[in-house]
């Protein structure tokens, strides 16, 4: 006979039974020899909000579903996550300060985003949109020259944060149209070096 | 005037410059409510400078190194013009600014090559040419009020990543059996003379003497079709021609398009 297999579901999540009452999903399920059909199932019912992993359907998907972090698939990406967290947080304490008419103290936030962001460049292998991003962050607040962000650019610094940490593999494109966004509210999300260099490879390709 | 029909030149600074020419650029399309972009701008927009960018895009990806793409660029650009070359490379050389100088040997301890600080400055340069490249490319119809004057034998594809390198193809026009603007511009050789006439008045340089060449064999041979090559170095006298009488030409380039533009009764502007 075929060996069996065992399915764990997750046992993290907490779901509503249809007997009521609040249950962990503690569920195995044994396949058949064809893998289709199951022999035996220990299980519950589910009820109509749950998919067949117990979740919650109505229930939003968090980052730590999507990338838990025993299953992590690299350094790169558990650091990201957990810099985007501190970043995120960050980013809301700048934006309540701001409204509140604390100016030095939402700036102070800002550094501190900042800081995270050479670390968060080094995750640049989860991909060219990500790293695009994060570079954007950075020159978004860099060629602001020092001076302490509005409102509207805390804002919008803040969700791109959250786009990041929401969404790590996010594609090139996506992140293009967040600087769309960040230059509407007057940040500057490019470099200016590059302009007198492709001057001059411009020249030499003429000549 | 109220309308403006941009030219290259113009273009380009708005859609890729980060210095006060893109600032220009950008403002001074802004202050007309009607602007029109043909699409040879288009075409010469990704041809030149949309071809640099993407050099030196390629350029970091293959070195993998901002040290040696210094280098290399310093190598390729062996022109008389020394300080300028000085200048360009200073600018990219400094890296007080930029988020890969930001590294340190702990994140090195924990992230490797990744946290280098050659490479991390090679990744940065080489993610914002891409960026600049893809963000230009898809706002290339949206800068101006109207973009006129289509050209049926050119092909508008978009700039593509092949094994990490950034490939713009369909740089030339499909010209068989010749120019779509062929026809236009031989059924006007009152203006075709007039632009040879101002064209020839000026310092010749080998642009001029390029541009010159070419009029002259759309007024004595209109038989002859007009190849792509020829289409291309018509260049500024495109402009002239195919600008509408009310509008101004919005150009930097000043020196070339003006004797021009004049010679049709048109006017041109610098932002």
């Amino acid at each position: 006979m075929a060996s069996a297999k065992i399915i764990p579901l997750r046992q993290d999540a907490t779901t509503e039974s249809v007997e009521g009452g609040t249950s962990r999903n503690r569920i195995s399920s044994t396949v058949g020899p064809q893998g289709d059909q199951p022999t035996a199932v220990t299980a519950r019912v589910f009820s109509a909000e749950e998919d067949v992993s117990g979740r919650n359907a109505l229930a939003p998907t968090t980052v730590s579903d999507l990338y838990p972090e025993k299953s992590a698939t690299s350094l790169e990406m558990s650091s990201a996550i957990q810099l985007l967290t501190e970043a995120q947080g960050l980013a809301d304490r700048a934006y309540s300060a701001v409204q509140l008419q604390e100016i030095m103290a939402a700036d102070d936030l800002m550094l501190q985003i900042h800081a995270l962001l050479p670390e968060l460049f080094a995750c640049r292998h989860l991909g060219d949109g990500f790293g695009t991003l994060v570079l954007g962050l950075h020159y978004s607040i860099e060629n602001s020259d020092g001076k302490p962000l509005a409102l509207e650019q805390i804002g919008m610094i803040r969700k791109c944060v959250r786009k990041l940490l929401e969404q790590p593999l996010i594609s090139s494109s996506a992140a293009l149209e967040l600087f769309d966004l960040l230059e509407g509210a007057e940040l500057d999300p490019l470099p200016h070096a590059l302009d007198p260099v492709t001057d001059i490879v411009a020249e030499t390709k003429d000549d | 005037m109220t309308k403006a029909y941009i030219d290259t030149s113009v273009y380009t600074d708005a859609l890729l410059k980060r210095d006060d020419r893109g600032d220009r650029a950008r403002s001074a399309i802004s202050t007309f409510t009607h602007t029109e972009l043909p699409v040879y701008a288009i075409k010469e927009f990704k041809a030149g400078p949309l071809t640099y960018y993407a050099y030196l895009h390629n350029k970091f990806e293959r070195t993998r190194s901002h040290s040696k793409t210094l280098g290399a660029l310093a190598a390729l650009a062996a022109t008389p013009q020394r300080y300028r070359l000085s200048t360009a490379l200073g600018a990219l050389a400094d890296i007080s600014k930029s988020l890969g100088s930001k590294t340190n040997d702990q994140l090195i301890a924990k992230y490797g090559n990744s946290a280098k600080q050659d490479l991390m400055l090679s990744d940065e340069y080489r993610l914002m040419c891409r960026a600049l490249i893809f963000r230009a490319w898809r706002r290339r119809r949206s800068l101006t009020s109207h973009v006129v004057q289509p050209l049926s034998c050119y092909r508008e594809s978009e700039p593509i990543e092949r094994r990490g390198q950034i490939i713009l193809e369909d740089l030339k026009c499909n010209a068989v059996p010749e120019c779509c603007l062929g026809p236009f511009l031989k059924s006007n050789k009152d203006e075709l003379q007039k632009l040879k006439d101002a064209n020839d008045s000026v310092e010749p340089t080998r642009e001029r003497l390029r541009r010159s060449r070419v009029l002259k064999d759309l007024i004595r041979a209109p038989n002859r079709p007009l190849t792509e090559a020829a289409c291309r170095e018509l260049g500024d006298a495109v402009f002239s021609f195919f600008a509408p009488k009310d509008s101004v030409i919005l150009t930097t380039n000043l020196r070339d398009h003006t004797p021009l533009a004049r010679s049709l009764g048109k006017s041109t502007q610098s932002p």
